[in-house]
Order: structure tokens, then C-alpha cells, then sequence
């Protein structure tokens, strides 16, 4: 049976007219990880310090492990642990000091909880910068730092905040499998973020934010299949004539036909093979390419369906 | 739990380089400097017997025998004042005009009053002066009871030798009379008061609006007031230490002259420093500014208090005594500073526990301020 990690009912928000949550609602069930999607400014981390009672917010009901979160409830913070968006650690403390000073604000037995500092990391690959300060180490191992900060003391909900902004690809894989890992060993993660690529990798389940709202949610296929468009096929033509482009639109399937940059983006709702229809059109019209591939559909445009707008443009 | 958290905050403290140079290094620069700058002044304004020829005008022996008596019994510390030789006027005159065999020629009159003939004027003319106008308004003084009220004329003898007073200041039970001690009072004050950056960051660090650790020690299962009260206790070890060495430096380095009574001085230091602490508490709770500009506000509040104390000019305090003394009641600065001259100047007693009760009193105000204002639980914004 299914325990409920996390509820959030109709949420409410405001920073004076700006409506930051805007009747938002959010359930979690245990050993999910959780992926809150939405681009900058969407409210994925006002939703996260509502949750954590750092934020006062105007209307709606909080329930982490099925009590009401309030910012007194030091039992319920004793089992959540938070990665910020933000690298929050001491400059003046070296890597193990901080993750030890972290660590003991939830673990007052020293011993087991140098076992669990150690566990840390090793956990997130700075075994060789125990004593380094955190000027010293770089973007992504600050980040692991940060993250190792978070988790150290085995919590049961873990809530990372973009915890890879601005993070090399291979620290971005190391913190990503890291994650997995921490699901795998019974942790429930909330995991937010603008980069779907991440969110699609590695969440079980996903809610896409937008303005403040609840825009849609399921899994990264049910999302998928929620949305009309089925396939997309893109080629890399120049100089293609306006006429051509009103012509696709009536191939079988295509709903819509873009033009921009040299790159023609024909979407597809339903149908098969509908990528050799398109180069049965540039055949039959005599229309030189570069190149001609075909999509599935990411969450990129699950979301672009549903808000129309590009969660890309929106980072841009 | 909370053990752990000190220990960090210690580590903290201790390893916040830039903080340590400004509460340690810093004032031990300016106290070396201090040092170098009044070190001729000090030189010069130690005691100097003042060389004065003496040239009697008269015969009468009662007259003559007063004046030597008198001149010869003015001292300062057991120390003679004055470096007498008893000559004739020519003789003198030559002494004089030769410029530092005397500073002076004192002549007895017929009258029993004495004149002063001098070259130019200087702190030693200035001194024999004073010693010139003082007896003979004595005499004066003297002649007209013997005529009035002889019967009271012993009493105004013995009340005339206890209180004649000239130039240097006589300590009232510390120990040391130096007068340019002052502005290392207030250097004291000032390295206590810059102490006070190390709790300035307690607010910050422990706000979830005013920091990202601050965020996370609120996301954590432990009370803010644990966290608040081991900063304030870190820090106020961190500070005790810092004004403490700089202390020891200043005395047995520098050696500068605080009075006998040492281990007073390194209470009243320890008092300062939770005064300093307190400070920086106070004002790193105040509001939700940026650590930038409440060090600003800090940094301004530090200087402002030891200018109003006299650190940039020893008269200050005086002044605002005069014109506006609750700001001495008020101004922390002006509290340690005070308590130092009280413990140098009176010694451990009643005006020394007056100023150690203000300490008191200002840390009590402004930790439970900080307190208060910090007490926050959670934020409409982040």
C-alpha cells in the first residue's frame, strides 16, 4: 500500500500582486522521486520552502509524513534533508567539518554519525578533498559538497533544488546516478529542476509548474501521451520556399510545420512513417537537404502544448 | 548536539582570517604605532626637576627660611620639584641668559612674596609660575588671617600645604598618572568593539532570509536559539581571546602602562569583550540587511563611539560630558573606556563598579535585543 510522503492542497502564495503559487496541489508517495519541472520563476522553489516551513504562505495545507508541516515540528525536519538550490556550506570550515557540522544538526551520536560523514563522502566522490575549504574546490565539487551536506544524515525525504545548475557534465552524471542511488536505498527524493533532460532520466513521476500552477503530471510516457503531437521530424533544409512549407502542412498527420534558422520542424500527430512521406514530398518537388531525422516527442513539448511556450525559450 | 555546534562556530570564528587581523592585528598596529608616536611625548612629559636659581632680596630670616622651606618641600612622588641653587642676583642672571643652566630665577622679596624673572615661556616657566602665584597668594592669604582670625591660622597653614597642586595630575589610587593614557583606554575600547564582527554574522547565519546556511539551520530539527546562543558563546570566547592577547601585547610588549592592578585590567577587558559581542549580536539581528551593509552600520557605530570617546581627540569625552553626558552612558566605547580610566585612575571601587555595572547593564540590553529580533520563525519571502 502507498503512504503519502508529501500532500500539498491548494497552496497560495503571494509576494505582494505577484501571485507565487497559485492554488497548487501536490501529492508524493513514498520511494517516489519526484520530479518538479517548470521553467525559471514557475514556483518550484517557493512550493519547496513552503514545504519546508521557511516561507509563510497564504492559503492551503502542508501534510509531510501525514502531519500538518509546521516550522516547530522538529520531528518531522528530523527526517527531511535539503540540498538548496544555492550552495549553502562554511567558507571557513574545511569539506569534512562541514558536512560534520550538517550532519550534527540531525545526528547527536558522534560516532554513529562520523561513520555517516564519512559514508557522505564517499558518497559524492571527495574522499581526496576532506580538508579543503570550499574556495578551493571547483563549480561541481562544490555542488557535491552541498549535496553531501544534504544527505548525510540518511534522511527519509530528500529534496534537491536544482542542486546541478552550473555543474560539469561529470559531476552533473555523478550527482544524477548519486540520486538514483539514494531512491534505490529507500530514500523518497523531490527533485526540481528546468532541465527535462534530468527530470526525464531520473524521476519516477513528474509535475510540470508553471505560474504558480499544477499544469500536468504522470509519468514521463504518460505526460508523452497526453499531448497530441506523437513524432516529430526535422530537417536541416535552406532557402525552402514558403510555398513548400503551407504544402506539408497537408501531408497526412502533420498539424504543424515550422520554418526557422534553415531547420524545418513538421509535427506529426499519430500516424506511421510519416518521416518517408516527407522525403517522398522533397523527391517528388526535387528539394536538396542536409539532413532529415525524426523525434519522439520530449517533455519539452509536452509542456510547449500545454502552456505554448518552450521550456528552452523560457531558460534562454 | 549543541557541543557540536560550538565547536564549529569556534572553527568559524577562529578561521574567519579577515576578521582576525581587524580585532587583533589591527589595533596592535595602532597601539605600536600609538606607541612610537607619544613615545617622545611620554619621554618629555616625564618628571623633570625644574632648574631655578634662587636670589634672596631680603635679610629678615623668617621670611628666608619659609621660602627655602617651601621651595625645597614642593616635590611630585617624593620627588623634588625643583633643583634649587641659592645665588646672587648676577650670578643668576648669567645662569639664565645662558639658557639651560636655569629656567628661572626666583627672588624672595622683603614682603615674603616671591617674583618670577624668566627668558621665555615653556611647560617648566609655566611650572614655576604657578609655584610663584601660589605662595604668594598664601602669604597674602596667610597675612590676612594672622590679622583677622589668627586663631583659625593653623588650620589654613595645614589646609594651604595639603592642597597646593601644580601641574601634573596625581592619581587617586591607580597608578598611573600619564596622561596621554587615555587614547589606549580607547584603543581597548576599539579592539573590543571590532571584536564585535565575530558575532555580527550569528543573525545572518542563522536567518533564512539572510543566508543559504541560514536556510538550512531552518530546515534542521534544531531550535534557533541553540544556534544563537553558541555563536554568542563562540564568539565571545574568540573575542575574550583576541582583546586578551592584544592586551598582553600592549603590556609587556609595547609596554604600556596600564597600572598595577593587571588582573582587574584583563577582567574589565573580559567585561568589554562580552560588551563587543553583545554589540555585534545586536546589530547583525537588526533587520534583514546584507552582512555588507550591517558590517557598515557596525564599522560606523565602532569608529563613531571611540571618536565621541577620544580616541581621535583625548578632550572629546570631556566635552560631551559637559554637553551631552547620557551619550558617555550610552556610547559603548565611552563605557570601556571609562571603566579603564576609573580602574587607573580611582582604583577597584565605586566609580569602577559604576562603569562595570554599565557594561553589564548595555551587554544584558543588547543580547536580549538581538534576542528578540531574531526570534523570527518564518518569512513571507526568502
Amino acid at each position: 500500500m502507498s503512504q503519502t510522503v508529501v500532500e500539498v492542497k491548494n497552496l497560495v502564495k503571494r509576494y505582494k500582486e505577484l501571485i507565487a503559487l497559485d492554488n497548487f496541489n501536490m501529492k508524493i508517495e513514498k520511494g517516489e522521486v519526484f520530479g518538479l519541472l517548470g521553467p525559471n520563476g514557475s514556483g518550484k522553489t517557493t512550493t519547496i520552502n513552503c514545504i519546508l516551513s521557511l516561507l509563510n504562505y497564504n492559503n492551503g495545507e502542508i501534510k509531510v509524513f501525514g502531519e500538518e508541516m509546521k516550522n516547530t515540528r522538529y520531528d518531522l525536519k528530523k527526517k527531511i534533508g535539503v540540498v538548496m538550490q544555492d550552495v549553502a556550506v562554511f567558507d571557513e570550515l574545511n569539506v569534512y567539518d562541514n558536512i560534520d557540522y550538517f550532519c550534527g544538526l540531525y545526528i547527536g551520536d558522534k560516532e554513529t554519525r562520523k561513520k555517516y560523514v564519512e559514508e557522505a563522502i564517499e558518497f559524492v566522490g571527495l574522499e581526496n578533498f576532506k580538508k579543503f575549504r570550499p574556495k578551493k574546490l571547483s563549480g561541481g565539487l562544490l555542488r557535491r559538497l552541498n549535496i553531501a551536506c544534504g544527505i548525510a544524515h540518511k534522511p527519509e525525504l530528500i529534496i534537491l533544488d536544482e542542486p546541478t545548475v552550473a555543474v560539469d557534465p561529470q559531476s552533473r552524471n555523478k550527482i544524477l546516478e548519486g540520486i538514483t542511488e539514494l531512491n534505490r536505498k529507500g530514500a523518497t527524493i523531490i527533485y526540481t529542476s528546468h532541465y527535462m533532460e534530468e527530470v526525464e532520466q531520473i524521476c519516477t513521476h513528474i509535475l510540470i509548474m508553471d505560474k504558480g500552477k499544477n499544469v500536468a503530471e504522470g509519468t514521463s510516457d504518460e505526460l508523452k501521451r497526453s499531448i497530441k503531437n506523437t513524432e516529430n521530424v526535422i530537417v536541416d533544409v535552406r532557402n525552402l520556399d514558403e510555398k513548400h512549407v503551407e504544402a506539408m502542412k497537408k501531408l497526412n498527420h502533420v498539424y504543424e510545420v515550422k520554418y526557422m534558422s534553415d531547420r524545418l520542424v513538421i509535427k506529426c500527430a499519430g500516424g506511421r512513417h510519416n518521416i518517408s512521406h516527407v522525403i517522398d514530398y522533397f523527391a517528388d518537388n526535387n528539394l536538396d537537404y542536409d539532413r532529415i531525422y525524426s523525434e519522439l516527442p520530449t517533455l519539452n513539448d509536452v509542456f510547449l502544448e500545454i502552456t505554448g511556450t518552450s521550456l528552452r525559450d523560457q531558460e534562454a | 548536539m549543541f557541543l557540536n555546534i560550538l565547536c564549529k562556530k569556534l572553527k568559524i570564528c577562529v578561521n574567519n582570517k579577515q576578521n582576525i587581523f581587524w580585532t587583533l592585528m589591527f589595533p596592535i598596529i595602532l597601539g605600536t604605532l600609538f606607541t612610537i608616536a607619544f613615545g617622545g611625548i611620554f619621554e618629555s612629559y616625564k618628571f623633570e626637576q625644574v632648574k631655578t636659581a634662587v636670589v634672596f632680596d631680603t635679610d629678615n630670616e623668617q621670611v628666608v627660611e619659609n621660602a627655602k622651606t617651601f621651595l625645597e618641600g614642593i616635590s611630585n612622588d617624593g620627588k623634588k620639584l625643583l633643583d634649587i641653587q641659592y645665588l646672587e642676583y648676577d650670578e643668576a642672571e648669567a645662569l639664565l641668559k645662558d639658557g639651560e643652566k636655569v629656567n628661572g630665577i626666583i627672588r624672595v622679596k622683603e614682603d615674603g612674596k616671591l617674583t618670577l624673572d624668566i627668558l621665555s615661556n615653556g611647560v617648566l616657566s609655566t611650572i614655576q609660575q604657578s609655584i610663584v602665584t601660589g605662595y604668594n597668594q598664601n602669604v597674602t592669604m596667610i597675612e590676612k588671617v594672622a590679622k583677622e582670625h589668627p586663631e583659625k591660622l593653623y588650620e589654613v597653614i595645614k589646609g594651604v600645604s595639603e592642597n597646593t597642586s601644580y601641574v601634573l595630575p596625581k592619581s587617586l589610587g591607580g597608578d598611573n598618572k600619564d596622561p596621554f593614557i587615555s587614547y589606549f583606554y580607547n584603543l581597548l575600547a576599539m579592539t573590543t568593539l571590532f571584536a564585535s564582527m565575530h558575532s555580527l554574522r550569528i543573525g545572518n547565519n542563522t536567518q533564512a532570509n539572510m543566508s543559504k546556511v541560514g536556510a538550512r539551520a531552518n530546515a534542521s530539527p534544531v531550535r534557533r536559539m541553540s544556534f544563537q546562543i553558541a555563536g554568542f558563546i563562540a564568539s565571545f570566547l574568540v573575542s575574550l581571546a583576541v582583546v586578551e592577547i592584544g592586551l598582553t601585547v600592549m603590556i609587556f610588549i609595547l609596554r604600556v602602562e596600564f597600572g598595577g592592578n593587571i588582573l582587574m585590567i584583563y577582567l574589565t577587558s573580559a567585561l568589554a569583550a562580552l560588551l563587543g559581542v553583545s554589540l555585534g549580536f545586536f546589530v547583525g539581528n537588526l533587520g534583514s540587511f546584507s552582512l555588507d551593509k550591517k558590517e557598515g552600520i557596525l564599522v560606523g557605530i565602532t569608529l563613531l563611539g571611540c571618536a565621541l570617546s577620544g580616541l581621535m581627540y583625548g578632550d572629546m569625552k570631556i566635552i560631551i560630558a559637559e554637553k551631552a553626558p547620557f551619550i558617555n552612558k550610552i556610547n559603548p566605547a565611552a563605557v570601556i573606556s571609562d571603566s579603564y580610566y576609573a580602574l587607573n585612575m580611582f582604583g577597584v571601587g565605586g566609580r569602577f563598579f559604576e562603569t562595570v555595572m554599565y557594561m553589564v547593564g548595555l551587554s544584558l540590553i543588547l543580547t536580549i535585543g538581538g534576542l528578540l529580533l531574531g526570534r523570527k520563525v518564518s518569512y513571507d519571502s526568502i
